[in-house]
């Protein structure tokens, strides 16, 4: 059985479509509204507010806490300045990626890290040696994501902060409603837009603040199905459904290397010793088999499926996570992980997993897709990711 | 300024020595780097008190590998051997005493007073021994086959131990895959029936380990100590001159083969590239280059605490981490006036040249064990003791003597006062218990020495204390010694090898782990 | 001579039952002899006071190979398994570790003793699955003899080596201390709060004369990590009507398949002619004739008491001699007038509907076999506690309970006294046990059932009261069960064959070894 995280009383009030999932041992609205149109609309219009104190967070802090941090991660944390939030996967000894997460450096010896599983045992584990103390947070801190283009506007009317200042992957302190937060201009969505971590017993005054200042700015809360849209536009990948942490593989097939889920720009293999480093050394030489790719279906192919069914095409709004085979010349080549239907750039896109020889950009492929319960072969273009990756994003001082 | 060698090896142990020895003579000229000031690591003779000297840590050999004495040609470097008649001498309250000898026969004839169907019993236990213990010998001196790759010669090696076992016949070998999981209070119960002859071949089945006689596992021990010379109890091998006498002799033969030996020489830690061992550096800062770094060290301290974890990797490291290797077995070296004269004996002392096992029956041995899982002392403790004086009245001034005492069990203790209090514990617990058997003991001590396991980890450097470099457990033997994986002296750093009784046959100075693993580093520098 | 029946299997216990199944269902004629009045051995439901029905031994299962249910279509025959969700474990200290099968609950629980735990759950949870996929094929083969010179053997034993070799190197180290740890020591390279490892140790020691630190039982612990229910590892169930369910729905499909049963026969002898069984002789004198005698009681009743030892090779007879039984527990059944209330979590919640588990900390369950080491029961024991009648109202009159408490640890061998002096003692002992987390126990009994095990050896026969036929130690498992080179439940008497928990895979309500027997005596038997 799920629990509330610390915006509960506020979020049950709003959901008017009782409509729950379990996100790590907490409950998590899907959507409010019956339909999880509006919400999408304000991650790509407005601002949305997302309750994503689910997450796992760890505090690191010591003499070694930079050492413990690199030896883990797969990019090069020594080179990280104070203020400086990154991305990053880490992987087994055998070169697999575990989990990803964000690790923001919030002192020259305080991190704070998040991830998508439990890794305090792995941190533990790493820890031997070395003079660091590693404590889950999860509890205390809780955590809401502020996104969308009008999420700069409505924070610069509630929070004490210099927001011009906070550049893209920076975390800044600052105050909502007296409450001390950390902000970082972070986020899940490809969009502009903030993260802010804040005390556990504090977090309704931070919520109330930014709902009291919401409707200027057509201010939605959230939930996961919008998020999940959102994300897979911005290319962002999912762990259980874009793949899966080695932790939990049962099957060689299950366990990803971090080039194969596109992340050769976050492995930094000249760095100081960390785990799996001499596996991904052998890895990068041998070359990875699999690549995570975007794939668009193509529109036309789609419609003329559901005509021969004599069916109007139907596309579910709903992100859909089952895994369906890719094929190329009739034979399999891999598998479409997350698919949907991009609102804004009406499309139906997908992340997927296929061989390295069809990853590269152009090349033609054909997805399964079914219309009443009969198969069907659409053709799809193997494109880079993000689909969808606004100025916006990044741009400083945000609008 | 750095110095470059081929090969370092880290402790100058009985193993550390054997390997130099005989990497020496294959032509190497590999330096020995010793910690303390004295060569010899466990197997060393120092002064308990003025004019007192003693095998202050083990007091006898398992014995040592009869090849080692030739090859090495430890007679030539002034090694001898007192081997007296007795084996052990195991006294009861009741003043009746029971011996084991070299010769079942009069071991047998000497039971007969105990237990007539013992006697039998005993004859036909030390022949199965002996069967067991010959078929069993060359496992010693075999390298443990690797679960991952079987190389042919591991393969080899396996079908040739196979055939050894069918040898045995069908009962035999039956018994042996019975045996080696059991608890060597089954195993003495379907031998014999009096207690104190239980107990006193029962004791060796949990020598120096965290176990009581009815822990499973505990028959294995006998068994491999079989292996060393066809008898289910250890042998009374001592050097003359002490068991540093056997280490002097091993460095004396590893200089002369070109080994260098530097003692004060603490390797802080082992410096690694690239996944291979490219030196040591000292604790005075020095560096020393080489190619090969071979460690007479526990399997714990070699790579937990001369390697940074980082290069090992979180799973090996939390697998070394889970190696038991606590000790719960201390020394008591006392020096006396005279010869105690035990009851059981009256004025003979013929009978005390040998080991002395003190623990009456089963129960003794596992209450003394019972005790030490809670943290506790034995109140009565189990002793394995040794008066090397007896026969080598040069160790102490004439007419007194050195009373060696292996106790078990005593807990591991770090604090100082905890220390304190123990070292005393130690004392009047040993003193009391040997008291019941020798009254005149405690007036004839003029000088004592403790060595508690928390002093054997840090005057002797082994981790946790414990005598044989971890624990003797089915699961830290053979394939699984130190560690599954890396149970062929070799270790997940290129070019870092073990060579201590971390790894297989480890346990008692016999030399072979030193053997073996000078084997393999040879293999290696010759591929 | 013609013989009356194709197999006569003596002892009706699920063992026996099963491999009466099988034979039938393969169109032999089986006949099985009982020596109680009713069948099921160790699985059984009495009704030992009016309207109060226990599982008088056994009273849980897991172990019940899928392959039997399915195979014998026991559903189809009445058994149904209830879930039984959850340990409770309450502390002295008015704290307690309750796990259930909600994953986020338990991890939640668990988080509240350690952090670190919680995750190191999951993952032991992932690494035992994959032990018991790898133990599983095992648990259906014939163990191969090591010393066999047998072509068959050799490639037995060789798929086996490779078998292992496949594993992976984690997977391989993981089995290695499986099969010869203790359970405590196994545990502590896992967690580290004291009740949580507790609690799961002692799964690792039921039955058996061996402490939580005493090696090779971390086998066990895995063991008991294999049960299996509709495909799920390690979930335990509650048979509807208690345990004697499971033994009528296998008897209604032995009886289907043409089995005739007989109880109150117990068998005298078993007839040996030149080495060869040819019949059995019940205590009435009466004599039948099979071409094939199955015993699913323990070697040493079949041995020494039915066949003679002057028909047995002399090693055997050694061999069987040093096989140990060494039973090490009790039961105390009690009917209830209302339901205990715990000190640690008050009231008749959930947590009552799933195992209770007297084991507070390592120390104590090891404590407890210090006891019995020394020929004592243990004077605060381990109590495995089940109220069968939360989820299976119809074992109780309506608003009272049974309660199960399966007690170790109670030594066979007292080294002061008999059992039948000391039983009352030992009932005292358990109920102030429980009393001391549950204080209203003592004024809700209304009977009080106390079975030593000097008294489950007189009632189904097991020796020593051993629950398992025999020590599951690691001298006696696999090819040495229950002795060198007779594991392939043959026996030294042409003809003659065991089919009980003494032999391969050993005890729980499993059925292993039956169905294995039955299948070695179609093979020979053609």
């Amino acid at each position: 059985m799920p629990i509330g995280t610390a915006f509960h009383e506020r979020t049950l009030a709003l959901c008017q479509s009782l409509n729950y999932r379990e996100w790590s041992g907490y409950y998590a609205v899907s959507s409010y509204e019956m339909h999880h149109e509006h919400e999408y609309n304000a991650i790509r219009n407005a601002a949305a507010l997302i309750d994503v104190t689910p997450l796992f967070k760890y505090l690191v802090r010591g003499r070694d806490a930079t050492r413990l941090v690199d030896r883990i991660i797969t990019r090069d944390m020594t080179k990280v300045a104070v203020g400086q939030v990154i991305y990053t996967p880490w992987c087994d000894e055998h070169g697999k990626v575990l989990d990803d997460g964000t690790v923001s450096r919030l002192e020259e010896n305080v991190y704070r890290w998040t991830a998508a599983e439990p890794n305090l045992r792995w941190f533990h584990r790493n820890a031997t040696g070395l003079d660091v103390e590693i404590e889950d947070v999860s509890e205390r801190v809780a955590a809401l994501a502020l996104q969308g283009p009008m999420s700069a506007r409505l924070l610069r009317r509630v929070a004490e902060i210099d927001l011009d200042g906070l550049k893209y992957f920076r975390v800044k302190s600052g105050r909502i409603a007296g409450v001390n937060v950390d902000i970082s201009r972070t986020g899940y969505t490809g969009d502009l837009g903030y993260e802010i971590w804040m005390p556990w017993q504090s977090a309704l005054s931070v919520w109330d603040a930014l709902a009291a200042a919401g409707p200027a700015f057509d201010l939605h809360p959230t939930g996961m199905l919008a998020l999940d849209v959102a994300r897979i536009e911005a290319g962002l990948l999912l762990i259980d459904v874009d793949f899966m942490s080695s932790r939990r593989a049962m099957i060689d097939a299950q366990r990803y290397s971090p080039f194969e889920l596109g992340f050769a720009r976050l492995v930094n293999l000249d760095k100081s010793s960390f785990v799996g480093q001499r596996a991904l050394v052998a890895e990068r030489e041998r070359g990875h088999a699999r690549e995570l790719v975007g794939l668009e279906v193509d529109w036309p192919s789609l419609e003329a499926v559901y005509e021969r069914a004599g069916l109007p095409p139907a596309i579910s709004p709903i992100a859909s996570r089952v895994a369906v085979p890719v094929y190329r010349g009739g034979s399999r080549i891999g598998k479409a992980t997350s698919t949907t239907w991009s609102p804004t750039l009406k499309k139906l896109i997908a992340l997927a997993l296929v061989t390295r020889e069809t990853a590269s950009p152009g090349t033609q492929v054909e997805m399964e897709i079914t219309v009443e319960a009969v198969r069907y072969q659409v053709p799809a273009k193997v494109t880079r990711t993000p689909f969808l990756n606004p100025p916006r994003k990044t741009k400083t001082p945000p609008e | 300024m750095a110095h470059r060698r081929e090969i370092v090896v880290i402790g100058a142990g009985h193993n550390g020595l054997v390997t130099a020895a005989l990497l020496a003579r294959a032509g190497q000229k590999p330096l020995v780097l010793e910690a303390r000031a004295t060569v010899g690591g466990r197997a060393v003779t120092e002064e308990i008190a003025p004019g007192f000297r003693c095998s202050t840590v083990l007091h006898a050999a398992g014995p040592l590998l009869p090849k080692l004495m030739r090859d090495l040609e430890l007679e030539r470097h002034g090694l001898t051997w007192l081997r007296p008649d007795v084996r052990l001498f195991a006294p009861s309250l009741e003043g009746k005493f029971l011996c084991i000898h070299d010769d079942a026969e009069r071991t047998a004839a000497d039971l007969a007073s105990f237990s007539p169907r013992d006697a039998d019993g005993y004859r036909a236990f030390a022949a199965t021994f002996a069967r067991m213990g010959a078929a069993l010998s060359p496992l010693l001196t075999t390298t443990p086959p690797s679960t991952e790759v079987l190389s042919g010669h591991d393969l080899w090696s396996l079908v040739r131990f196979g055939r050894r076992v069918r040898g045995l016949g069908k009962r035999d070998a039956y018994r042996l895959l019975r045996w080696a999981p059991m608890p060597v209070a089954d195993l003495v119960e379907e031998w014999f029936e009096h207690p104190l002859l239980r107990a006193s071949i029962a004791a060796r089945g949990i020598y120096a380990s965290f176990a009581g006689p009815r822990s499973a596992g505990t028959s294995a021990s006998v068994l491999l100590q079989a292996a060393m010379d066809g008898h289910a109890s250890a042998p009374a091998a001592f050097p003359r001159g002490g068991m540093g006498a056997l280490t002097s002799a091993l460095a004396a033969a590893a200089r002369r083969f070109g080994a260098e030996i530097r003692t004060d020489a603490r390797v802080a830690r082992i410096e690694i590239k690239n996944g291979a061992a490219t030196g040591v550096v000292l604790a005075s800062g020095e560096e020393i280059a080489a190619r090969v770094v071979v460690s007479d060290a526990d399997p714990r301290h070699t790579l937990l605490g001369l390697v940074d974890a980082a290069e090992l990797g979180p799973e090996f490291v939390a697998k070394m981490r889970h190696y038991r290797s606590r000790g719960t077995a201390a020394k008591l070296n006392l020096a006396l006036s005279r010869l105690p004269r035990f009851s059981a004996l009256g004025d003979e002392s013929a009978l005390l040249t040998g080991r002395i096992h003190i623990g009456r029956s089963i129960d003794d041995l596992e209450r003394a064990f019972d005790a030490v899982k809670y943290g506790e002392l034995s109140e009565r403790p189990v002793l394995d003791i040794a008066i090397p004086t007896a026969l080598d009245p040069s160790l102490a001034p004439a007419g007194a003597h050195a009373m060696s005492i292996h106790v078990q069990f005593v807990p591991y203790v770090q604090s100082e006062s905890d220390r304190t209090a123990q070292r005393s514990a130690v004392l009047k617990t040993v003193v009391h218990t040997l008291a019941a058997y020798a009254p005149d003991l405690p007036d004839l001590i003029v000088g004592h020495q403790v060595l508690l396991p928390v002093d054997l980890e840090d005057q002797y450097g082994l981790s946790g204390g414990h005598l044989l470099h971890g624990e003797p457990a089915l699961d830290q033997l053979f394939t699984f010694r130190p560690l599954l994986g890396c149970a062929q002296y070799r270790t997940p750093i290129r070019g870092l090898y073990l060579c201590g009784s971390g790894t297989h046959p480890g346990g008692v100075v016999s030399g072979a782990s030193g053997l073996n693993a000078s084997r393999e580093i040879l293999k290696d520098l010759r591929s | 001579m013609s013989a009356e029946y194709d197999v006569v299997i003596v002892g009706a216990g699920h063992n026996g039952l099963v491999a009466a199944a099988y034979l039938a269902r393969a169109g032999r004629r089986v006949l099985v002899v009982e020596r109680r009045h009713l069948i099921g051995g160790a699985s059984t439901t009495e009704e030992v006071y009016p309207g109060f029905r226990f599982s008088v031994f056994s009273y849980v299962v897991s172990l019940l190979r899928p392959e039997i249910i399915r195979e014998l279509d026991l559903p189809r025959h009445g058994l149904e398994i209830l879930p039984l969700d959850g340990t409770f474990t309450p502390m002295p200290n008015g704290d307690y570790l309750w796990r259930v099968n909600d994953h986020a609950k338990s991890r939640r629980e668990i988080a509240r003793h350690s952090r670190l735990d919680a995750e190191a759950y999951d993952e032991y949870g992932k690494a035992m699955v994959e032990m018991g996929r790898f133990v599983k094929p095992l648990l259906a083969m014939t163990p191969p003899d090591p010393m066999s010179r047998s072509l068959r053997a050799l490639k037995d034993m060789l798929a086996l080596g490779r078998r292992f070799q496949r594993l992976s190197p984690d997977d391989k180290y993981n089995q290695v201390q499986l099969m010869t740890m203790s359970a405590v020591d196994l545990l502590d390279q896992w967690f580290e709060t004291d009740v949580l490892k507790a609690t799961m140790a002692a799964s690792g020691v039921i039955g058996t004369f061996q402490g939580v630190r005493s090696p090779g039982t971390a086998y066990v612990l895995l063991h008991h990590y294999m049960g299996e229910i509709d495909g799920v590892f390690r979930s335990w169930g509650l048979p509807r009507g208690g345990t004697g369910a499971i033994s009528d729905a296998i008897a209604g499909a032995a009886r289907e398949a043409g089995v005739e049963i007989r109880t109150e026969a117990p068998t005298a002898k078993i007839l040996v002619r030149q080495r060869r069984a040819t019949g059995i002789v019940l205590e009435s004198g009466e004599e039948i004739r099979a071409k094939v005698v199955a015993s699913s009681v323990d070697p040493r009743l079949t041995f020494f008491k039915m066949v003679g030892r002057e028909h047995l090779p002399a090693d055997f007879v050694d061999d069987l001699a040093h096989y140990k039984f060494r039973g090490s527990s009790g039961k105390v059944n009690l009917a209830l007038d209302g339901l205990p209330d715990f000190r640690a979590l008050r009231g008749a919640g959930p947590h009552l509907r799933g195992a209770i588990s007297i084991s507070p900390s390592v120390a104590y369950m090891e404590r407890a076999y210090d006891d019995a080491k020394y020929g004592r029961f243990s004077r605060r024991p381990y109590i495995d506690i089940v109220i069968p009648s939360l989820t299976d109202p119809s074992v109780a009159p309506a608003g009272k309970h049974v309660m199960s408490c399966f007690v170790q640890y109670a030594p066979y061998h007292l080294a002061e006294g008999n059992w039948d002096e000391q039983r009352e003692a030992f009932g005292d002992t358990v109920v102030e046990t429980i009393a001391e987390h549950a204080p209203n126990l003592k004024d809700i009994i209304l009977h009080r059932q106390v079975l030593t095990p000097l008294d489950i050896e007189r009632m189904t026969g097991l020796t020593e009261g051993n629950i398992f036929q025999g020590e599951l130690s690691l001298e006696q498992l696999f090819f040495l069960r229950p002795a060198p080179g007779w594991a392939n439940y043959r026996t030294p008497i042409k003809s003659l064959y065991l089919c009980g928990s003494a032999t391969h895979p050993g005890g729980g309500i499993m059925g292993a070894p039956g169905r294995n027997a039955a299948m070695r005596i179609l093979t020979e038997h053609g």
